[in-house]
């Protein structure tokens, strides 16, 4: 049974709609993420779950009950909020108590479990601080334990992280998700960035203004983005419009509008002179500074930009034809010469690494 | 002289840029000259006056001893008059906030355009002087005024109510001037909260009367502390409503001061009052923010 099921919800604010007639299932566990732009709706999804904002069609079902008649404080749901919404005036045992207390839980055994839950978030010791007195990436884990006391039918979360800086981000990215695990609760997480996305997600639902676009596994959506939205908002890509020339069983020769032709491999048959664009990630370019063996899409160019930036560096290459891409490289191939600025290049890409829409 | 001066400015512009310091001190300038010349200065002579004699004629007369402030204090209509501001006051303070809490968290809680109105139909009344908006009290509430023109109409009463001059119209008329006084301080800091607080106690179960209790309240008291702050001190130190709305019995302090500076010429004593009602104010207010003190109010205990 699913734990959370949405059922065709729709919100409209007058005659602008937010979100466009969602369904989903969330299964009992899952880690599920609503990846998207701000203002696609995902925010309003996760708190028309929650209940704080009621849908204008449509049903949303919690462990197979109908909630849409319920206020926030009758759905057993624990929630974390984008700037954390600790309580600045109660210690971080009070906050983590609060869920407890209004649940009518016994002193003794909210000791127990406030400690229990502390312990959880890796916090003991911290209970008689105030929530101004602890970091941010404290302040995140405090409102993850007061979320997960009350032992919720699902954790909703709002952009948790979008806060922090980046190295703790990445750090509280993998504690967040053990902390899920280990508690075993079904999650739906909202971002906007799609590597925690990637990185955190059972599931990712991808949402373009009010609607899912594409559901599924984070390699699936990576590597086989439906549709050009989801493959220009996830991962960064070089699109190249043009249309398919020459077609032997999986393989197809294209050619762009500008003439360059680029040999493509894919699980779908595509007829000649279908009009196609292609999508190539920047990082599964390979650069060389001399010219590489002989093999299939091997283009010239000159460099226009480097940008380094640390592990890798951007390249910003115009192919003789005059496209213009960029390409990611840790391990360019350098055979003693330096790629600077107007440098002579080869970039190479593998027919199969190519996504064509 | 046109070059002379223009070379003096030239002058103190370089000057004000070498030193910087010097230019924050220009801009406080003005300022703290009104502050010095029109409070500190004057206050220091009333200080000063309060150990004076009174001369013939009502001049001051420079023999200096306590003998204002034993005659203060050892008179139990001062004294009394004194513990009447007091008591004043702090009934203003309770009824301005129990009258305007509510109206602050609903105007909190308004989209921006509703609320701006509401907030403008707050502070029009500003616009008009004290005297003018007190002396509409005694319209209403006159012998003659509008409430006893109608029960005596109706044949409710046979005889006028007095309604005025006395302590209750006395506070009605406060209330009345001092409550943007209490509402605003307490709409603005509920106003600040941070709506996530909120969801954030629902989501974990409260009702809306729970949520208010254990969240909006405490967060607001700081914007409670600094409107009944507001309110307590205008209100002691009132002069015209009491003088116009309240009978003999409601002699406030500030009428008492204005006595015996106007109508007795009697300064030394005048300002031996201004300053034992100065000492007073401050220290209730000294304990007040000790009881109802922003450190309290964040430790949440």
């Amino acid at each position: 049974m699913a734990d959370v099921e949405l059922r065709g919800i729709t919100k409209k604010y007058d005659d602008v709609t937010v979100v466009d007639n969602i369904s989903l299932e969330v299964n009992e566990g899952e880690f599920l993420s609503f990846l998207g732009p701000s203002g696609c709706g995902k925010t309003t999804t996760l708190r028309m779950i929650a209940g704080f904002e009621e849908p204008t069609k449509g049903s949303v079902y919690i462990k197979g009950k109908l909630v849409n008649e319920e206020p926030p404080y009758m759905r057993n749901i624990g929630m974390v909020f984008q700037n954390y919404a600790l309580f600045p005036h109660k210690t971080v045992y009070n906050n983590i108590a609060y869920g407890l207390k209004m649940r009518k839980v016994g002193k003794k055994e909210i000791k127990q479990r406030v400690e229990e839950s502390l312990d959880v978030v890796r916090l003991s010791g911290f209970g008689d601080r105030r929530p101004d007195q602890l970091s941010g990436g404290q302040q995140q884990r405090v409102a993850l334990a007061r979320a997960l006391v009350i032992r919720p039918d699902v954790l909703l979360l709002d952009e948790p992280l979008s806060n922090l800086d980046a190295k703790l981000r990445k750090e509280m990215r993998i504690e967040t998700k053990r902390i899920q695990k280990a508690v075993g609760l079904t999650a739906i997480y909202v971002t906007h960035d799609q590597t925690e996305a990637l990185a955190m997600s059972d599931r990712i639902a991808i949402i373009e203004r009010g609607r899912i676009v594409q559901l599924g596994v984070p390699k699936d959506i990576y590597e086989h983005p439906q549709g050009s939205f989801v493959a220009s908002f996830v991962g960064e890509s070089n699109k190249i419009k043009g249309k398919i020339v020459a077609v032997n069983d999986l393989e197809a020769e294209f050619r762009s509008d500008t003439g360059l032709i680029v040999n493509i491999k894919t699980d779908t048959e595509y007829e000649v002179n279908k009009k196609v664009s292609l999508y190539a990630r920047i990082e599964t370019f390979e650069i060389f500074s001399t010219a590489p063996p002989e093999a299939k899409n091997t283009f010239e160019g000159k460099v226009e930009s480097v940008s380094y930036q640390g592990g890798n560096t951007l390249y910003g290459v115009r192919l003789t034809d005059g496209t213009a891409i960029f390409v990611e490289s840790s391990r360019e191939k350098l055979f003693g010469k330096k790629i600077q600025p107007r440098s002579e290049v080869w970039v190479t890409i593998s027919p199969s690494d190519i996504i064509v829409l | 002289m046109q070059i002379l001066k223009s070379k003096a400015i030239v002058k103190t512009l370089v000057f004000l840029r070498k030193h910087k310091n010097a230019n924050n001190f220009l801009i406080m300038l003005p300022s703290a000259l009104w502050v010095i010349c029109f409070l500190f200065i004057p206050l220091i002579l009333i200080f000063v006056y309060s150990f004076s004699t009174r001369g013939e004629g009502g001049t001051i007369v420079a023999s200096y001893g306590l003998h204002n402030y034993e005659h203060f204090i050892t008179t139990s209509i001062y004294a009394r008059t004194i513990i009447k501001s007091i008591i004043i006051g702090f009934e203003v303070t309770l009824v301005c906030l129990i009258v305007g809490y509510l109206p602050a968290y609903y105007l909190a809680r308004l989209t921006t355009t509703r609320r701006v109105i509401l907030i403008i139909l707050l502070i029009v009344p500003f616009w008009t002087s004290v005297i003018i908006r007190t002396y509409s009290w005694m319209l209403v509430l006159g012998n003659r005024g509008a409430i006893n023109y109608y029960l005596m109409k109706w044949g409710l009463i046979q005889e006028p109510l007095r309604l005025l001059f006395n302590e209750a119209s006395v506070i009605l008329g406060l209330v009345h001037i001092m409550l943007p006084f209490m509402i605003l301080p307490i709409f603005t800091c509920i106003d600040r909260l941070d709506a996530s607080l909120v969801d954030a106690s629902k989501s974990l179960g409260a009702g809306k009367i729970r949520t208010f209790i254990e969240i909006t309240l405490p967060l607001s008291l700081p914007g409670v502390s600094a409107g009944c702050l507001l309110v307590f001190i205008i209100s002691v130190g009132a002069f015209l409503t009491p003088a116009m709305l309240g009978g003999p019995k409601d002699t406030m302090i500030a009428m008492l001061i204005q006595q015996n500076f106007l109508m007795l010429f009697d300064w030394p004593f005048g300002s031996a009052a201004a300053i034992i009602y100065l000492i007073l104010v401050l220290i209730i207010v000294y304990f007040f923010n000790r009881v109802i003190g922003l450190d309290k109010i964040w430790s949440g205990r």
